[in-house]
């Protein structure tokens, strides 16, 4: 036999593997649920077997497929960006919402609005949203990371307080656009400051297909390099990992990912923080599953809260955001007495 | 070997370190020791290229460290700095096999286990392979951050071991067994092992060469004897010392007991 049989760790890889292909199978099972619920229910047996009348396909396809493809798009981009931060700042309290990424996108977003007078439509103006978002989101994170670092080595605290500063800058600035802002615009705002799917159209699913993918693919194919880099900056850089241009990179993407998300849905929170979190305790740490099954687990869960939304108040709706900060809120307080309890040994 | 040819290292006015040379040489352990803030951290962060001197030159086998790839240095030099926090309940042999990412793109995963698994048992810290790493005490995790940075050098000879106080949270007996494996490796293999300590002791036991720093210069360079005696540490540390034998009758040789 074998001497290293008893340490090799297959049957653990292999419940990874499965908890993978569990996660896509939920996902999947959301997918056809939320295309099935709504104001105007499309039975699942319909859906399945593919007889559909011509009301149902056209709900179908210009309304629900849309709207359950984006809200997968954006709550795997958020926790694939909230996974990657938490590597990136090597603490996992760090979250896109939390820490002023996504308001600082919205706030870009606002800026554009107001400055373009409302007229941002189309595929064109969607990407212009998505770009405006994503300078946004890149300028906030480089200067978290800078503050985070002005002690000389990297502070959570110091990471932390800026969030806060900059989430009040942005939101003060967000706010005195909106006081300026006349009536259509004023609703535009509103509706992002909550965060919302009801928007979901086919262009802006392209928009969001054509920057995320990518970005959150990349973070993947990062992922080795981000347990490396959590040992510390010199100690990757020991082991052959560029840390700087790693961190660049990491940078880079999550403000894609981030201002994709905010320019399409507005800022929905917690996603980013509460689903690492949820891997972590279930999977592990290592991010080559965490990253992908963040994905999955991120998509699932915006997936269940748009549709609880939708259904919940219906026939109107509610803005998802509110749902997830509902959740997420009492979730981040239950993780800040976990750490304290299991620092003190409580 | 690896030379530092009058290297000084300041952050704007303060001045950090001051012509500095030394050699590191394949084979022998070479000690830096000094008080608090004399400079012994940074000296070793300009050797292993993670600072870069504001003058002189750090040259490897007479190239310029800055000439070398980071997966170059990364299969020669392995260091292991003072306390790093993880954040993340990874398993005590995840952390090892981290040390193995210089060679991931040519060796199979079973080998670096083998490797994992052996360095962790070289520190005497095997039967910890499942733990979650943020949770052992301070002395298992340096045990199992020593054999991280010994997995990563494992199958290499002539190559270069950065420790910055590698037996600071030790107990007695892991601090022997330590660094009598750094001796191994250094005679066996040829390894050029730079350690910092505090242990004067330890130093005079163990280590072929002090290099004593005091305010970012170099008081005093050579062999243990040369260096560590009553004189210098009154004039570097400010204490008054005297040497006790352990063998009584015994003269002074090279690494005895301070």
């Amino acid at each position: 036999m074998n001497p290293l049989a008893k340490y090799i760790t297959l049957p653990i890889l292999q419940v990874k593997i499965s908890a993978l292909l569990g996660l896509a199978l939920l996902l999947f099972l959301l997918i056809v649920i939320s295309m099935s619920v709504g104001v105007f229910s499309i039975p699942v047996m319909d859906l399945l077997t593919g007889t559909l009348t011509q009301q149902q396909e056209t709900v179908l396809y210009s309304i629900r497929l849309p709207r359950v493809l984006l809200a997968a798009l954006v709550g795997a981009s958020l926790a694939v960006s909230g996974a990657a931060m938490q590597g990136l700042f090597r603490n996992p309290l760090a979250d896109p919402g939390l820490i002023g990424i996504s308001s600082g996108a919205a706030f870009a977003v606002a800026i554009v609005i107001v400055l373009s007078g409302g007229l941002i439509t189309g595929l064109f103006g969607l990407y212009g949203l998505s770009v405006a978002a994503f300078i946004g989101g890149l300028l906030t994170c480089l200067l978290i990371f800078r503050f985070a670092q002005l002690t000389g080595s990297f502070s959570v605290t110091y990471m932390l307080l800026a969030g806060i500063a900059l989430n009040a800058l942005a939101f003060a600035g967000t706010g005195f656009l909106t006081y300026m802002s006349d009536d259509q615009q004023l609703r535009t705002f509103t509706f992002w400051t909550m965060g919302s799917l009801a928007s979901a159209l086919w262009p802006s699913i392209i928009v969001a297909a054509t920057i995320i993918l990518p970005a959150a693919f990349w973070l993947s194919y990062k992922a080795r390099e981000l347990n490396i880099l959590l040992l510390g900056e010199h100690e990757a850089q020991h082991l052959g990992v560029d840390s700087e241009r790693l961190k660049r990179s990491v940078i880079i993407c999550t403000a894609l990912c981030v201002g994709a998300a905010v320019a399409v849905s507005g800022i929905i929170g917690f996603v980013g923080l509460v689903v690492p979190h949820l891997i972590r305790l279930t999977i592990g740490p290592d991010n080559r599953l965490l990253i992908p099954a963040s994905a999955l687990l991120g998509a699932a869960l915006l997936l269940a809260a748009d549709s609880f939304a939708r259904l919940i108040v219906s026939p109107a709706e509610m803005p998802v955001g509110i749902l997830t900060s509902l959740i997420g809120g009492p979730f981040f307080l239950w993780l800040l007495v976990k750490q304290y309890a299991g620092r003190f040994g409580i | 070997m690896i030379t530092a040819d009058n290297i000084g290292y300041k952050i704007r006015n303060n001045i950090i370190l001051e012509n500095v040379s030394a050699q590191i040489e394949n084979g022998k352990i070479t000690a830096i020791i000094g008080p608090n803030g004399a400079g012994k951290t940074t000296l070793l962060k300009c050797l292993t290229g993670a600072y870069h001197p504001n003058a002189g030159v750090i040259k490897l086998d007479d190239k310029p460290l800055t000439h070398y790839s980071l997966d170059i240095l990364s299969r020669k030099r392995a260091v292991l700095s003072q306390s790093n926090p993880i954040n993340f309940p990874f398993t005590t042999l995840e952390i090892v096999m981290m040390g193995r990412n210089p060679y991931v793109k040519n060796n199979t995963a079973a080998n670096d286990m083998e490797v994992a698994l052996a360095a962790l048992e070289s520190v005497d810290a095997l039967h910890l392979k499942e733990r979650i790493f943020p949770t052992l005490s301070g002395g298992e995790q340096q045990r199992v951050q020593l054999a991280r940075v010994l997995a990563q050098l494992w199958e290499q000879e002539t190559a270069y071991l950065f420790l910055d106080e590698p037996t600071s949270a030790l107990d007695l007996k892991h601090q022997h067994q330590f660094l009598s494996l750094v001796c191994q490796l250094a005679q066996e293999k040829q390894f050029a092992v730079s350690i910092i300590m505090h242990d004067l002791a330890l130093a005079m036991r163990y280590t072929d060469h002090v290099l004593l720093l005091k305010n970012g210069k170099l008081f005093a360079a050579g062999l243990p004897l040369e260096v560590i005696h009553a004189k210098n540490i009154e004039n570097v540390f400010e204490v008054p010392a005297d040497f006790v034998f352990a063998n009584r009758n015994e003269k002074p040789t090279q690494k005895q007991y301070l």
